[in-house]
């Protein structure tokens, strides 16, 4: 026990070689590279999680910039909108104060217009009434020109405020007044 | 006390020769090497047959085991750690099953001074062979002039006598604690020997294997540590 034996020693040395192909093969090797993957693998996982974690908050602030851009638009669109509506408004509705306006007018003018034409008919209604009635009282047909010429210088003389161009009958009297004051 | 002697002188005498199919002997620590490797390597096949990529509980440990063994070996031998630790895996795994036969009813192969001899014989190899190795032929002469030319002669000497020491301790360390081991069990037979076998047998041998693995992975690492 005390002495070296060469052979014991050789023995040794194979034996020890043997078991360190063996080991190495069937019991180091395998969990040092399980071991050894799975490290790469955490640590790959960990890479593409700060990765998108990055990427996450990368979208985000896009996200929000995008948000606030489009905030900020539809606030200026909307103020746009309501200028152009105010706008407009403004336009129809001074056009439609033009329109009222003129129809005022045109519709005044009208009337002037009718009250003028109604006006001459009357006279030429009441004149023809009072010739009647001037015929009757002087018992004789009046027809001549000059009886006309007279009766209308009457009737000029009666109502000479109305200040008519000559030749035409005053609008005022109507049959009745105007066969009262015969 | 003259059974105590007889037990002391039975017990360091020299093994017995183990006849291997009849046709030659080997020295019993090589027969009992024989049946450790056969266990511990039929062992390895059992623990890694289904390693997972999510580890179960037996091999978590056998990761933790491993892991923090390479992690050692990383520490003290830097970048070329994976060249040298299967190696100095396989001392380990092989130093504490020889110390730890002894519970299994086997005579401790590492009570056998050829065995140690053995094994300080690889370290001198993987010590001064890794020297060379990574230094290159001139740089590997160069380190034994290092830190100064002064401690030549000492550097010379240690490439004896680091192995020696550590062939030495592993096997007085181991043979002392059978041949206590012999004597208490003669002395008390029964139960008074459990609680010393867990001291001699258990912690003494695992610590022994620790000191010789940390050793030689030491040396390794000044032999091939890089300069800055």
């Amino acid at each position: 026990m005390l002495q070296i034996s060469w052979s014991g020693l050789l023995w040794t040395v194979i034996n020890l070689l043997v078991f360190y192909l063996l080991l190495k093969k069937f019991l180091w090797q395998p969990v040092t590279d399980k071991i050894e993957s799975r490290q790469k693998e955490i640590r790959q996982n960990l890479a593409i999680a700060e990765e998108q974690k990055m990427q996450t908050a990368k979208v985000k602030a896009d996200y929000d910039a995008r948000l606030a851009q489009a905030e900020e638009e539809s606030q200026g669109l909307l103020r746009q909108a309501e200028n152009r509506g105010r706008r407009e408004y403004q336009a129809i509705l001074a056009s439609a104060q033009a329109a009222a306006e003129a129809l005022a007018g045109e519709t005044r003018r009208q009337l002037e217009a009718d009250r003028t034409a109604m006006l001459a008919e009357v006279r030429k209604e009441v004149a023809g009434l009072a010739m009647l009635a001037a015929s009757q009282v002087a018992g004789r047909q009046l027809g001549g020109s000059d009886d006309r010429a007279l009766l209308e210088e009457f009737l000029a003389k009666e109502h000479p405020a109305e200040g008519l161009p000559a030749g035409q009958y005053p609008p005022k009297p109507l049959p009745s007044e105007a066969g009262g004051s015969l | 006390m003259d059974k105590l002697k007889e037990v002391l002188a039975e017990s360091m005498a020299g093994t017995p020769a183990v006849s291997v199919f009849g046709l030659f002997d080997v020295p019993e620590s090589v027969a009992v090497t024989w049946i450790l490797m056969a266990l511990v390597t039929a062992a390895s096949f059992i623990l890694t047959r289904s390693l997972q990529r999510i580890p179960g509980g037996r091999q978590t440990l056998l990761e933790l085991a491993i892991g923090a063994f390479n992690h050692f070996c990383e520490e003290n031998l830097g970048r070329h750690w994976r060249s040298f630790a299967p190696w100095l895996f396989t001392v380990a795994v092989y130093i504490a099953a020889a110390n730890l036969a002894g519970l299994i009813g086997l005579a401790p192969p590492t009570r056998d001074l050829t065995v140690t001899a053995a094994l300080a014989l690889m370290s001198m190899i993987l010590i001064y062979g890794a020297q060379f190795r990574f230094r290159g032929f001139s740089g590997g002469f160069k380190k034994f002039a290092q830190p100064t030319p002064v401690l030549l002669p000492i550097n010379l000497m240690e490439i004896f006598i680091r192995p020696l020491s550590l062939c030495m301790r592993l096997f007085g360390n181991v043979l002392a604690a059978y041949v206590i081991m012999e004597m208490i069990k003669t002395l008390a037979p029964a139960v008074i020997p459990i609680a010393f076998s867990l001291y001699f047998d258990i912690f003494d041998g695992l610590i022994q294997t620790l000191v010789f693995v940390f050793l030689t992975t030491l040396f390794l690492g000044e032999s091939i540590e890089e300069n800055e």
